[in-house]
């Protein structure tokens, strides 16, 4: 099953308005993603690990997701000491660990715990409802937020019946194994999966038109900036106006 | 299918930013707002399967399906590959957000190849049918395992031995989408052809019509 893995809660981090979220998520990644400098990557966790302190307090979650991040970065740990050319510092049966390697790894799992930090605590944490709500008013284009919204509704309802799909298929006496006839039974559960949800499709889009769909989500509620809002907007453009100097400014 | 964040350089990034978000306007010009449910209820689609784990050998792999995607959607294939890839990287942490336009690029740039290569190979029989749907399938995938390998290798030369090791790791996927494909058409093209592009000419007008790309047209 697919879990909607958004991280609930009631946080200072949750109260904290979502666009401003997603903006600052945007540029604090970029930034982190480019620079090259230890002491920002550690000015970065130190952020990183302030601000994902609030939401990881209220949601154990977060520790699976930090696991599987880091299992994917074995591979660079095995690959990049090996293969990197510079100073060598073991032997191990003919192979040079180097040691140019080892430290490009250890930068590149630093930037990657750091994203991953700051990607779950200011954006995981909002409802897609209220993600649809803030690109809206981010002047993204209206077609891709309902393009959004409708994709995010349908996930689970298509997982459902492609179970559905699969439960018949076991019943039949399916056993997946490689050969020709698993791989044109999974095309056809695939091909099926698409047709079924062309129906639904067609069936949505007339509900939509008889209930008046131009196109446009409409909201109740208007975003406005608290005053809390704007001392973390304070206290991320300073956070971001550091990495950036201890980034480019020449010591 | 995803690179990470964190990994690729600051030019690599802004070139997928830069790509992705031409074929997304793109894209939404030529989506519209009849065909809005049906294109957001495929990317769902292609979400799910992209979870199936299918068997190879002793390993499995799960299905990218960006070349019967792209055959379906065409230039739509950018926007729901957007929205797609960022609730991949809300849901499970797969890519992120600055990565979500060199990973658009890296699959929907083949996505819409695969379209004008299916909509264009002229073939009449069923058996050549099926070959031209697994040519698709099978170069959908090459050509984004080529993209994802080319945005490491750019990235970093000291990436360069990561980079082919991804690139020959995605061969027997390459075959795998390719079969999965040509079945997938096949059967399409019975139960349903409706779905389908329908097939043109090269002419001298439809090569033409390629560079009107911002022509607003309804996908099919």
């Amino acid at each position: 099953m697919i879990e909607d893995s958004f991280l609930d809660g009631n946080s200072i981090i949750h109260n904290m308005d979502p666009r401003l979220r997603i903006i600052i998520a945007f540029i604090f990644s970029f930034l982190i993603s480019i620079s090259q400098q230890l002491p920002t990557l550690l000015l970065g966790l130190t952020v990183a690990i302030l601000i994902s302190f609030p939401v990881y307090w209220s949601n154990h979650r977060i520790q699976k997701k930090i696991i599987f991040v880091n299992k994917f970065i074995l591979l660079f740990w095995i690959f990049l000491p090996l293969t990197m050319d510079g100073q060598p510092i073991v032997l191990l049966g003919g192979l040079i660990v180097s040691k140019e390697g080892i430290w490009l790894a250890a930068i590149l799992t630093l930037k990657m715990n750091v994203l991953l930090l700051v990607l779950t605590s200011l954006v995981v944490t909002i409802p897609i409802s209220l993600l649809g709500k803030a690109l809206q008013s981010l002047k993204l284009p209206d077609k891709l937020v309902v393009l959004l919204l409708f994709t995010y509704r349908y996930i689970f309802i298509l997982e459902q019946e492609f179970r559905t799909l699969q439960v018949a298929a076991k019943l039949r006496g399916f056993e997946p194994a490689t050969n020709l006839h698993t791989y044109r039974t999974y095309a056809h559960m695939t091909g099926m999966l698409l047709v079924r949800s062309i129906t639904k499709a067609k069936q949505l889009q007339q509900a939509m038109v008889c209930r008046g769909f131009t196109g446009r989500f409409h909201s109740l509620s208007d975003m406005a900036l608290k005053s809390v809002d704007w001392m973390w907007l304070g206290f991320f453009i300073c956070c971001i106006a550091g990495l950036g100097g201890v980034e480019w400014i020449p010591r | 299918m995803h690179i990470a964040e964190g990994i690729v350089s600051a030019p690599v990034l802004v070139t997928g930013i830069g790509v992705a978000t031409a074929g997304t306007a793109i894209g939404l010009r030529r989506l519209d707002y009849n065909h809005i449910a049906e294109a957001g209820i495929l990317s769902a689609c292609f979400f799910v399967a992209g979870l199936i784990q299918i068997p190879i050998g002793p390993a499995s792999a799960h299905l990218v399906l960006n070349g019967l995607l792209g055959i379906l959607l065409g230039w739509a294939a950018f926007p729901a590959l957007v929205v797609g890839l960022l609730l991949q990287a809300l849901f499970f942490q797969f890519g992120g957000l600055t990565t979500l336009g060199i990973n658009t690029m890296n699959l929907a740039v083949p996505a819409v190849i695969c379209r004008y290569l299916y909509v264009y190979i002229p073939v009449s029989t069923r058996k050549w049918k099926a070959v031209s749907a697994f040519l698709c399938g099978f170069s959908g995938v090459g050509l984004a395992s080529l993209g994802l390998s080319g945005s490491l290798a750019f990235s970093e030369e000291n990436f360069a031995e990561v980079a082919a090791l991804v690139f020959l790791s995605h061969i027997p996927i390459m075959f795998l989408e390719g079969i999965i494909t040509a079945f997938g058409i096949s059967f399409l093209t019975k139960v349903e052809p409706g779905l389908l592009p329908a097939k043109k000419t090269i002419s001298v007008p439809a090569l033409f019509q390629f560079f009107t790309i911002f022509r607003k047209k309804e996908i099919s």
